[in-house]
């Protein structure tokens, strides 16, 4: 009987701890830029982690049961939203051979158009074709890294945070924020942009 | 690209995370004023990181996030379908009584339909001839017989249409009742005993008149008498020695003509 009793008080109290819809949503909002930050580092395209970070929430929403009370919640639904958004990366993988044979197919001045009407707005030509570059050496890092450097440089995260958030080692954080953005700087390098800077 | 492992970071990264103090930071800063390739290598990352910062820029706001509703379903999916059978299943004292049940229930209606009466080959209910219906009486506790009223002219005119009147039965028959069998069916049962044997008169209108079909082993033995627009069967064991019941019925305008 004890034990039985036990097991009905442990799930009552859960049932107390777990965060209402209504705080669901609040707590959701106040992180939504580090989620979408994360999503966006393992898609790499912005409408993608729209979706992902959606999907994510959605997923949440039905696994509120599971979310031990007093622990991190932004940890918690980083989780989710990681495993939507690797799942989101590798399907489209597998969908990429198409996408990356007509964009080959671009001529370089084609692509800094789009890249310019997709996100920057009214940028230089130049500009455009250095974030383009950014873009392509992006895709040569993997989602991980990737979403460390970005966490770091656009959300301005200390390492200890970005290790709860992505679940790894904040020394392991730290390398691929590091490594990330010596090989950009090195596929930069020679680009007109850098390199005038380097000459002013 | 990216491989595993952690490696020590330079004093560049340091700087660029802002994690270089007191005499690191000035003498990094020192060395930074006079070379130009490290000068450059800041730079260049402050770029990207501004170009990071323009590619990757988040939505003004979250969307709206509301609870799921859950969807309308006239009937549950097949995993909540498992989930419901699952549950029923482990509250076991309601499975038992629920098998119990089930079992108990077919077990009646094979018994009805197909279990055949002691000493017969008939079932109670597979075949309604009046041999089945007079073993369903004799063998089985199916039919509760309902007392004798003095004058059965009414009941026969209530089933049949046509009273009948019955004159008293003599004293080696022992009465046991009337049965009707079925609340709608159009006869009218009378059981008694005689000579230690059960005895059944069957009564029923003309019209439906339907010559009984005993089988070739049989033990009963049927008499048959018609009065008016009624038809009547005695059925009894072939060891009775006569009929007990056909004559004593009469039509009521016959009433006194016929000797008692």
């Amino acid at each position: 009987m004890g034990r039985a009793n036990g097991k009905h008080e442990r799930r009552d109290a859960t049932r107390e701890h777990r965060p209402a819809p209504l705080d669901f949503a609040a707590e959701f909002e106040a992180s939504f830029r580090v989620f979408w930050t994360i999503a966006v580092g393992i898609v790499q395209d912005a409408s993608a982690a729209d979706d992902v970070v959606q999907e994510a929430a959605l997923l949440a929403l039905e696994k509120l049961e599971q979310f031990r009370p007093g622990s991190n919640f932004r940890a918690w639904m980083a989780q989710m939203v990681r495993f939507v958004a690797l799942n989101e990366s590798r399907r489209r993988q597998r969908t990429r051979t198409t996408s990356l044979e007509a964009e080959s197919e671009m001529v370089p001045d084609q692509r800094s158009q789009q890249l310019r009407l997709e996100g920057c707005g009214q940028l230089p030509a130049e500009q455009a074709f250095f974030d383009d570059r950014i873009v392509k050496a992006l895709r040569a890092v993997k989602e991980i890294p990737r979403a460390c450097l970005l966490l770091r440089t656009i959300e301005g995260l200390e390492y200890d945070e970005i290790s709860e958030l992505l679940g790894i080692p904040a020394g392991t954080a730290m390398s691929h924020v590091h490594r990330t953005r010596e090989f950009l700087r090195e596929q930069l390098a020679g680009h007109p942009l850098a390199a005038r800077r380097q000459h002013t | 690209m990216n491989g595993g492992g952690q490696v020590e970071p330079t004093r560049l990264e340091l700087y660029l995370d802002g994690l270089l103090k007191g005499k690191d930071l000035q003498a990094f800063e020192e060395e930074l004023r006079l070379n130009a390739d490290l000068r450059a290598q800041v730079e260049i990352q402050d770029r990207i990181d501004s170009s990071l910062r323009r590619l990757f820029q988040a939505p003004a706001s979250a969307p709206v996030i509301a609870a799921p509703r859950a969807p309308v379903r006239l009937l549950p999916s097949p995993a909540a379908a498992g989930r419901m059978v699952l549950h029923f299943v482990r509250t076991q004292w309601i499975s038992i009584a629920a098998v119990l049940a089930i079992a108990h229930g077919v077990y009646r209606v094979y018994e009805f339909f197909y279990e055949p009466i002691p000493n017969t080959s008939y079932a109670t209910n597979a075949w309604r001839s009046l041999e089945s219906i007079y073993y369903a009486h004799v063998h089985d506790d199916v039919v509760r017989p309902l007392p004798l009223p003095d004058d059965l002219s009414p009941a026969f005119q209530a089933r049949l249409g046509h009273g009948l009147k019955m004159r008293p039965l003599g004293p080696e028959v022992t009465v046991k009742g009337l049965s009707y069998f079925s609340p709608i069916a159009r006869t009218v049962q009378l059981w008694v005993q005689a000579e230690g044997q059960d005895i059944m008169l069957f009564a029923y209108p003309r019209e439906e008149d339907d010559p009984p079909a005993f089988a070739y082993d049989s033990e009963l033995q049927v008499f048959r008498r018609e009065i008016g627009d009624v038809v009547l069967y005695e059925v009894s064991p072939k060891r009775v020695t006569r009929s007990y019941l056909l004559d004593r019925f009469y039509e009521p305008d016959e009433a006194g003509s016929r000797p008692q």
